[in-house]
């Protein structure tokens, strides 16, 4: 009965978190998948294995592909939620029900962890492969297991193998034991200066792949990683109840209350909401943008980008006053050195016949990854773009990399057989479009005169009416003082 | 008898793996193209991928003046040693690849091709190089590397992973030599790092009397200096076309740096309203060779943009300039833009890229080599090291007769690293890719380009340790300006 409870408790934990990801925030599953590109090759596991941490990132890297269809992404992610809380549980050896709602904790930590976009689902896993490794010990402890393990564990899952040695302390029970922690130490130094010297000493000590910008460290991800250990040992050390289930509800109605204020606080809804129209600029959902624009829209250039865009496509744009407006930056934005600003820009520039324009916004959007992942998204647009330019072995190579993926290799595939084929081009009407109103004469971008280019890509070809529509808006912005800056 | 059993064993694969063979009279389709290059004896082997759509390759060496080796599988990939030994026994002679590719059942014969083995060594360790993905503003994963000649290992000597946001770039070191380098970092701790005899230090090349810290450098042959440009660099993107970026300067010196003093020599001559940047010292230390273009405003007049080849007096015992600049070439009467100028370190030679215009010829399609004969003012194309794409940064080995220059050849966007012959009469061979193990892989499954390339003449003995904390504890040493 005991266990059932617990199995339906946590099936219930795993539909929520799935639906939390898939109903409340796609996007953010949306978002990680842009930004990586997994490749099923020895190259790329041998690229991700060369560095610490790096299986934790393979399998986090695995899984995060499958964001592609959000409700796999979503169904695979909370699966890992359930997996951290389960290994807790067992971490914590108890069987009684009463405190058994406390083994959330880790996992509604991370849960809130994540509402920052840059933390990186690897952590996840890595605190997943820890505390499984750390049941492995409990089981059956054995003195060469923490011998091996340590330095194997520090290399293939990073630093969150100290979840690990805390429980080999625990477990051990002998002075001797204080050793492992040292050895971990030594082992941490001698990777730093033979393997890693090329990574700043606190990359290495605290997860080169755990967030997506080097030597930033944030608290909640040492508290999470506390938690996976603390949490089973304080269940172990709390003390039975006369009222067993009202203890478990108690529990779990604090809980459910700490989460949802935590998530509250770490999920930004601006930021949020960004993203949200990014994703469905992606997937040319132009209505809902506009609808989404129309309920609450967050006062950024980005998020002002992408709902002037939908308001071209879905032939709005004369109601764009009726929405926020920051100036001509709203309309498109200067390159900026980061993960999203360029992003609905450059869906903007495709759009218009700035080929070479949406080619660098595109290319500068993926180079923008401090952790060098490429992505699937941009590379696909910058294969794209080489084409409608002609550029056939540039496209060849992004389509050939492109092809070694799950999710874009068909399309990657659909594209290689137009290479250096005019016919086949021209039947593809995006292209040949794009190639019949993209810019002619050859002059140095300029954002600071972005008027005079988009009247000259206007008046290039009459049928651009996207040009025309946005030189329009862009001299009404400007007329009216939100000019570029 | 060991000759024999490898004939054996290749004859029985042959008529085991295969049923039929034909012949095709034509040349083996091979990446990289190496059909007809010189190599210098001590280059590591030069491994091929047959493009014929081919399962497997069956490649029989045989050398000229003896000996032969076979490679077989995927790609040709040869074993190293005995290509080591085929090459040093073929010296001044020719190494001549017979090619089978193997397509369902089928072997296919193409037609023999050669490569000459040079006489001239390759003495040098190795060459080292930046690489990153060439495009636009953003840099992710950046370093600088060396890469030994006579094998594939490469290994980094600062990789970008090491400071965080921070670009690095144009190591250069004396005459090949390590023992004295640099190299720039760019961004909030940037800073021009200096390896002297083993020391490193960290300086701010930036003054109240200079426009910007050191970009282009370059070594005085006594080590006791080095010449620097400073330029306020600009990148702008064409909105159409096939070359995408374009860098130019809006101003832009020359200056001289002495290195135990941490003092800059200034000229009113190389610090004129005019573009003056791309220094380069003679051999024998008493010449400054460096581009000049009249000043134009940038970015409306870009395309106007042509610098000269110029030459300065220099005395190492006063640290003085003659008073005089020297035209050797004038780029706007030519029509065209001089820039990189790379002395031949026996003093024979110049080397320089030739463009339609700018200081960049990096990103121009018709960018060429040429070389001009020091002794007679002569100048000619490097016709072998050229190709129908982007030519630049090249750089002379330590015995001068190789040469290593990036190219766009192989698909007009990721710059290469090729390698030529230049002998006694200044004619050039056709510059082969630096092999790899799996040139195609290589090549084409990564998104690196390579620039600033330079022979090493030992390996560079690699510090990192300690390179963070420096980096980041922005402690530097600031130049001063050398009072007159």
């Amino acid at each position: 009965m005991r266990k059932d409870a617990q199995f339906i408790i946590s099936s219930v934990f795993w539909l929520a978190v799935a639906l939390f990801w898939f109903l409340a925030y796609p996007q953010a599953l949306g978002f990680q998948e842009q930004n990586q590109l997994f490749l099923y090759t020895w190259d790329y596991l041998g690229e991700r294995l060369s560095v610490t941490g790096g299986l934790a990132d393979w399998i986090a890297e695995f899984l995060t592909q499958f964001n592609f269809i959000p409700l796999l992404g979503a169904l695979l992610l909370a699966g890992l939620f359930v997996l951290l809380q389960m290994l807790v549980w067992k971490l914590s050896g108890s069987d009684s029900l009463e405190w058994y709602p406390l083994s959330y904790i880790p996992s509604l930590l991370v849960l809130v962890q994540m509402g920052d976009i840059y933390v990186m689902p690897s952590h996840l896993v890595a605190l997943v492969l820890a505390a499984a490794l750390s049941l492995v010990y409990i089981k059956k402890p054995s003195v060469w297991l923490p011998l091996l393990a340590i330095p194997l564990g520090f290399w293939l899952i990073g630093p969150a193998i100290c979840v690990f040695v805390l429980f080999v302390l625990l477990g051990s029970r002998k002075p001797s034991a204080l050793l492992y922690p040292v050895y971990l130490l030594l082992v941490v130094f001698l990777f730093r200066v033979t393997l890693m010297q090329q990574y700043p000493p606190k990359s290495v000590f605290f997860g080169v792949n755990y967030y997506r910008w080097p030597l930033t460290v944030p608290v909640l991800q040492l508290v999470a990683a506390a938690s996976v250990f603390l949490v089973p040992v304080v269940i172990r050390l709390l003390p039975k109840v006369r009222n067993p289930l009202m203890a478990a509800i108690s529990c779990g109605c604090v809980l459910a209350a700490g989460a949802f204020l935590g998530i509250r606080s770490t999920y930004d809804r601006d930021t949020y909401e960004i993203i949200a129209y990014d994703q469905l600029v992606r997937h040319e959902r132009w209505q809902k943008v506009v609808e989404r624009a129309g309920r609450y829209q967050p006062k950024s250039d980005i998020g002002c980008v992408s709902v002037n865009l939908a308001l071209f496509m879905t032939g709005k744009m004369d109601s764009m006053d009726d929405y926020y407006q920051c100036g001509t930056r709203g309309l498109i934005m200067p390159r900026v050195r980061d993960l999203i600003s360029n992003v609905s820009s450059y869906e903007v520039f495709w759009r218009m016949g700035f080929v070479n324009s949406a080619l660098r916004y595109a290319f500068d959007s993926q180079e923008a990854e401090m952790n060098y992942r490429k992505s699937g998204r941009f590379m696909s647009k910058m294969a794209e773009c080489q084409i409608v330019n002609g550029r056939y072995e540039v496209a060849r190579k992004y389509l050939d990399i492109l092809k070694h993926s799950l999710f874009y290799s068909k399309w990657a595939k659909s594209r290689e057989v137009l290479l250096g084929n005019e016919e086949l081009i021209s039947a593809v009407p995006v292209y040949s479009y794009l190639r019949a109103v993209k810019f002619s004469e050859r002059f140095l971008f300029n954002y600071g005169e972005m008027d005079k280019m988009l009247y000259i890509l206007a008046s290039h070809n009459q049928n651009n009416i996207m040009a025309k529509a946005y030189f329009l808006a862009w001299k009404r912005l400007q007329e009216a003082g939100g000019g570029a800056q | 008898m060991k000759r024999f059993c490898i004939v054996v064993v290749s004859v029985f694969c042959l008529v085991s793996c295969g049923r039929t063979t034909v012949s095709s009279n034509t040349q083996p389709p091979i990446f990289p193209d190496y059909v007809d290059v010189t190599i210098p004896a001590q280059i590591a082997p030069m491994n091929f991928n047959l493009m014929s759509g081919a399962s497997r390759v069956y490649v029989r060496v045989k050398g000229s003046k003896g000996g032969e080796m076979t490679a077989s599988g995927r790609y040709a990939r040869f074993n190293q040693r005995k290509w080591h030994r085929l090459a040093a026994e073929n010296v001044g002679g020719d190494l001549v690849f017979t090619v089978l590719g193997k397509t369902g059942k089928v072997w296919t014969q193409y037609n023999d091709f050669k490569m000459h083995v040079s006489e001239y060594p390759l003495e040098d360790y190795g060459v080292t190089y930046r690489r990153f993905a060439p495009g636009y503003e953003t840099y992710s994963r950046i370093g600088l590397y060396q890469r030994c000649l006579g094998n594939f290992k490469e290994t980094p000597m600062i990789e970008g992973s090491l400071i965080p946001g921070q670009c690095v770039g144009c190591h250069t070191a004396n005459a090949t030599d390590p023992s004295q380098s640099l190299f720039h970092v760019r961004g909030k701790h940037g800073a021009t790092v200096m390896t002297l005899e083993g020391n490193r230090k960290w300086l701010t090349t930036k003054t109240d009397s200079t426009i910007s810290n050191a970009v282009y450098s370059y070594w005085h042959p006594s080590g006791d200096f080095v010449a620097h440009s400073n330029n306020l660099i600009h990148q702008n993107f064409w909105t159409s076309g096939n070359s995408y970026v374009e860098v130019y300067d809006d101003a832009s010196d020359v200056m001289v740096q002495n290195v135990r003093t941490d003092e800059l020599i200034l000229s009113p001559l190389l610090m004129t309203s005019d573009f003056e940047t791309f220094p380069a010292f003679s051999v024998d230390g008493r010449t400054l060779f460096f581009c000049s273009a009249p000043v134009r405003n940038v970015p409306a007049e870009a395309e106007d943009v042509r610098y000269s080849l110029c030459a300065i007096g220099f005395d190492p015992e006063t640290q003085t300039f003659s008073d005089h600049v020297d035209t050797l070439i004038n780029g706007p009467a030519t029509g065209k833009s001089i820039t990189f100028p790379r002395p031949s370190y026996d003093g024979k030679w110049l080397m320089f890229s030739v463009a339609d215009f700018g200081c960049f010829p990096n990103n121009h399609k018709e960018s060429e080599l040429y070389l001009l004969d020091l002794s007679d003012g002569s100048v000619k194309p490097m016709s072998g090291a050229n190709s129908d794409y982007s030519e630049s940064f090249h750089n002379w080995s330590s015995n001068s007769h190789w040469i290593l220059v990036t190219s766009r050849r192989i698909d007009s966007l990721f710059n290469c690293i090729y390698i030529s012959s230049v002998d006694e009469e200044g004619n050039t061979t056709k510059s082969f890719l630096l092999p790899q193990k799996n040139p195609l892989k290589y090549h084409h499954n990564t998104l690196f380009s390579f620039n600033v390339p330079d022979f090493t003449k030992t390996r560079v003995p690699v510090k990192a340790r300690g390179l963070f904390k420096e980096a980041f504890s922005d402690k530097r040493v600031q130049v001063k300006i050398k009072e007159q």
